[in-house]
C-alpha cells in the first residue's frame, strides 16, 4: 500500500492531466465517430510527430515554452494538406487522411534520424509516459479543458447539425469545423505526452463507441463518456502500477473491457 | 398583387466545365405551391441549392423577400427537406426524436411555439415516437420527422426535394393532404418531384427545368402545353423520360 501511495504522488500531475483530458475528449469524440472519422485523431498524431521534430529542429536554441504554438501551427498546416488533397484529387476523405498521415510519419522518421533526434525520446513520443507529466503539462491540460468548454458552448449546435444534415439554410460550418480541428489538435498534443502517438486515439474511440451502443439522448452521452474515460485512465494507472506495465498499454487493456461489454451487449440483444 | 418571395434573375450555374443551369429567371409568389419538375440531371436540385444559398451561382442573382441572398439573414423563415433526408442517421445517432425535432431552435434565433409543435406532432402522427431514438425510425417515419422539423420554426417557405420517395401511396396521400392544409394557410411550397400525378392534384404552379427553364405557369396552362407534341420534343432532350 505504501508503494502504491508513493507511486501516486509521483504520477499525480499525470493523473490530473489525464482526467482533464478524458473530460475534454468526451466533448469532441462523439462528433468524430458519428461523422465516420474515427481514424482522424490517429492520423493527427502522425502529423503531430512530424511537427514535434520540425519544431525542435527550428527552435533548438530557443526556450521550450515557445515550442507549443509552433507545434500547433505545423500540425494544422500539415493537416490542411488532407483537405487540399481531397479537394483537388477527389480522393475519399479516409484515403487522403491515410496518405498524409503516412507521409508525415515517414518524413518525421527521416528528420529525426538526420538531426540526431532518433533516440530514447522517440519511445516516449510513441508510447507516452505518466511519470513524465509535470505541473506545466497539467496547466496546459487545464487550458485545453477550458478551451474545449468554450468552443463546445459556442459551436455545439453546428457540430451536432452535421450529424443529421449535410447542408442547412443559413448555417455556415466553416468556422465551426476549423475550431473543431484546432480543438482536436490541442487535445492530441496534450494526449500524446500521456498516451503516446500510437495509443492516444484510444481515448477518442473506446468509451464513445461503447456508450453510443445504448444511449438514446445526447444529453447523457458526454457525461457517460467523460466518466468512462476517467475510469479508464484511473484503472489503467492502477494496473500499470500493480503489474509494472506501460501506462498507455494498461489503459488500452482496461478500456477494451468496454468493447468486450459492447460485443456481449450486441450479442444478447 | 401578390408578394414575390423568391426571385431568380439570369442565373447560370457551371459544375466544373459543365453547364447545369442556363439563364434561369423565376419568380415565386407568396402562397404558391410550385412543382419543380424535369428529368434527372436537369438542374432542379441545383436551382433549389442556389435559392437556399448552398451553391453560389456562376452568374445571376437570387433574391429572398427582395433581399439579395448574401445579405439575407432570416433563414428560419425557410424550411428545407433535403433529397435522401436521413442518409446520415443510423442506429448509433444519439438523438431522441424530440431532440431531433427541436434542433432548429439551437440553430436559429427563434423561440418555440408549443401549440405549433403539438399540432405538427399530432398531424404527422409522431406522438408515440417522441422518446424513440431517431435511428430506430422507419424510412417513412424519418421522412415525416424531417418534414415536421422543417415546419417547426413556422417557416413562410418550405422547399422539399423529392420528399415522398420511398413512401407508400397511402402515406403519400396523407403527407400531401397535410402539406395542402399548410399551403391553404399561406405557406409557400416548392416541391421538387418526379411524381407527375401531383401536378393535377395538389400544386397550383409548375416549373419545368432541363438546364433551361422551359415552362413556368399555373398547372392548367401546363396541361394544355403538355398536350402539344412540340412541347414534349422540346422539353424531352432526353428521350427515355416517362412523360
Amino acid at each position: 500500500m505504501e508503494f502504491f501511495l508513493d507511486s501516486i504522488s509521483l504520477i499525480k500531475w499525470g493523473l490530473l492531466s489525464g482526467i482533464l483530458l478524458g473530460i475534454s475528449i468526451s466533448f469532441t469524440s462523439p462528433f468524430l465517430i458519428l461523422k465516420r472519422n474515427a481514424l482522424f485523431p490517429h492520423a493527427l498524431t502522425h502529423i503531430y510527430f512530424l511537427a514535434v521534430f520540425l519544431t525542435s529542429l527550428i527552435l533548438y536554441k530557443l526556450p521550450l515554452f515557445l515550442s507549443f504554438p509552433f507545434i500547433v501551427v505545423f500540425t494544422l498546416l500539415f493537416t490542411s494538406l488532407i483537405w487540399i488533397l481531397r479537394r483537388y484529387t477527389k480522393f475519399y476523405e479516409d484515403t487522403a487522411t491515410s496518405i498524409i498521415a503516412h507521409l508525415a510519419l515517414g518524413l518525421a522518421l527521416i528528420v529525426a534520424a538526420k538531426t540526431y533526434q532518433y533516440d530514447a525520446r522517440i519511445l516516449s513520443y510513441l508510447f507516452g509516459s505518466l511519470i513524465g507529466i509535470n505541473y506545466k503539462d497539467f496547466c496546459e491540460s487545464l487550458i485545453v479543458f477550458f478551451f474545449t468548454l468554450f468552443l463546445f458552448y459556442r459551436f455545439y449546435p453546428l457540430w451536432i447539425a452535421q450529424i443529421t444534415d449535410k447542408e442547412l439554410p443559413g448555417l455556415d460550418f466553416k468556422l465551426a469545423n476549423f475550431s473543431f480541428l484546432i480543438l482536436i489538435t490541442l487535445q492530441i498534443i496534450i494526449g500524446v505526452k500521456l498516451m503516446g502517438v500510437l495509443l492516444v486515439s484510444v481515448l477518442f474511440i473506446f468509451s464513445t463507441t461503447f456508450v453510443l451502443q445504448f444511449i438514446k439522448s445526447f444529453k447523457f452521452l458526454i457525461i457517460l463518456v467523460s466518466f468512462l474515460n476517467i475510469i479508464g485512465i484511473l484503472g489503467g494507472a492502477v494496473i500499470s502500477i500493480f503489474f509494472d506495465i506501460p501506462f498507455s498499454g494498461a489503459v488500452v487493456i482496461f478500456m477494451s473491457l468496454y468493447i468486450f461489454i459492447s460485443f456481449v451487449w450486441s450479442f444478447l440483444r | 398583387m401578390s408578394q414575390i418571395v423568391i426571385e431568380v434573375q439570369n442565373l447560370y450555374f457551371y459544375y466544373e466545365q459543365h453547364l447545369v443551369l442556363e439563364d434561369i429567371n423565376l419568380k415565386v409568389e407568396k402562397g404558391d405551391f410550385l412543382a419543380l419538375i424535369g428529368p434527372n440531371g436537369g438542374g432542379k436540385t441545383t436551382l433549389a441549392k442556389c435559392i437556399l444559398g448552398f451553391l453560389i451561382p456562376s452568374k445571376g442573382r437570387v433574391f429572398l423577400w427582395g433581399k439579395e441572398i448574401k445579405n439575407f439573414k432570416s433563414w428560419h423563415k425557410i424550411g428545407y427537406v433535403p433529397q435522401r433526408a436521413g442518409d446520415l442517421i443510423d442506429s448509433l445517432t444519439p438523438l431522441s426524436v424530440k431532440e431531433f425535432l427541436l434542433l432548429p431552435f439551437k440553430w436559429y434565433d427563434i423561440s418555440l411555439k408549443p401549440s405549433l409543435l403539438d399540432k405538427l406532432i399530432e398531424k404527422f402522427g409522431m406522438k408515440n415516437l417522441l422518446n424513440k431514438k431517431i435511428g430506430e425510425l422507419s424510412y417513412g417515419q424519418l421522412q415525416r420527422s424531417y418534414i415536421v422539423r422543417a415546419l417547426i420554426s413556422d417557416p413562410e417557405i418550405l422547399i422539399l426535394d423529392e420528399p415522398s420517395v420511398g413512401l407508400d401511396f397511402f402515406t403519400q396521400e396523407v403527407f400531401y393532404e397535410t402539406l395542402e392544409e399548410f399551403h391553404k394557410k399561406g405557406l409557400t411550397i416548392i416541391l421538387i418531384t418526379h411524381e407527375t400525378w401531383l401536378l393535377t392534384k395538389w400544386v397550383n404552379k409548375v416549373a419545368c427545368i432541363n438546364q433551361k427553364l422551359y415552362f413556368h405557369g399555373d398547372h392548367e396552362s401546363f396541361c394544355v402545353m403538355a398536350k402539344k407534341l412540340e412541347f414534349f420534343r422540346e422539353y424531352h432532350k432526353i428521350e427515355h423520360t416517362h412523360w
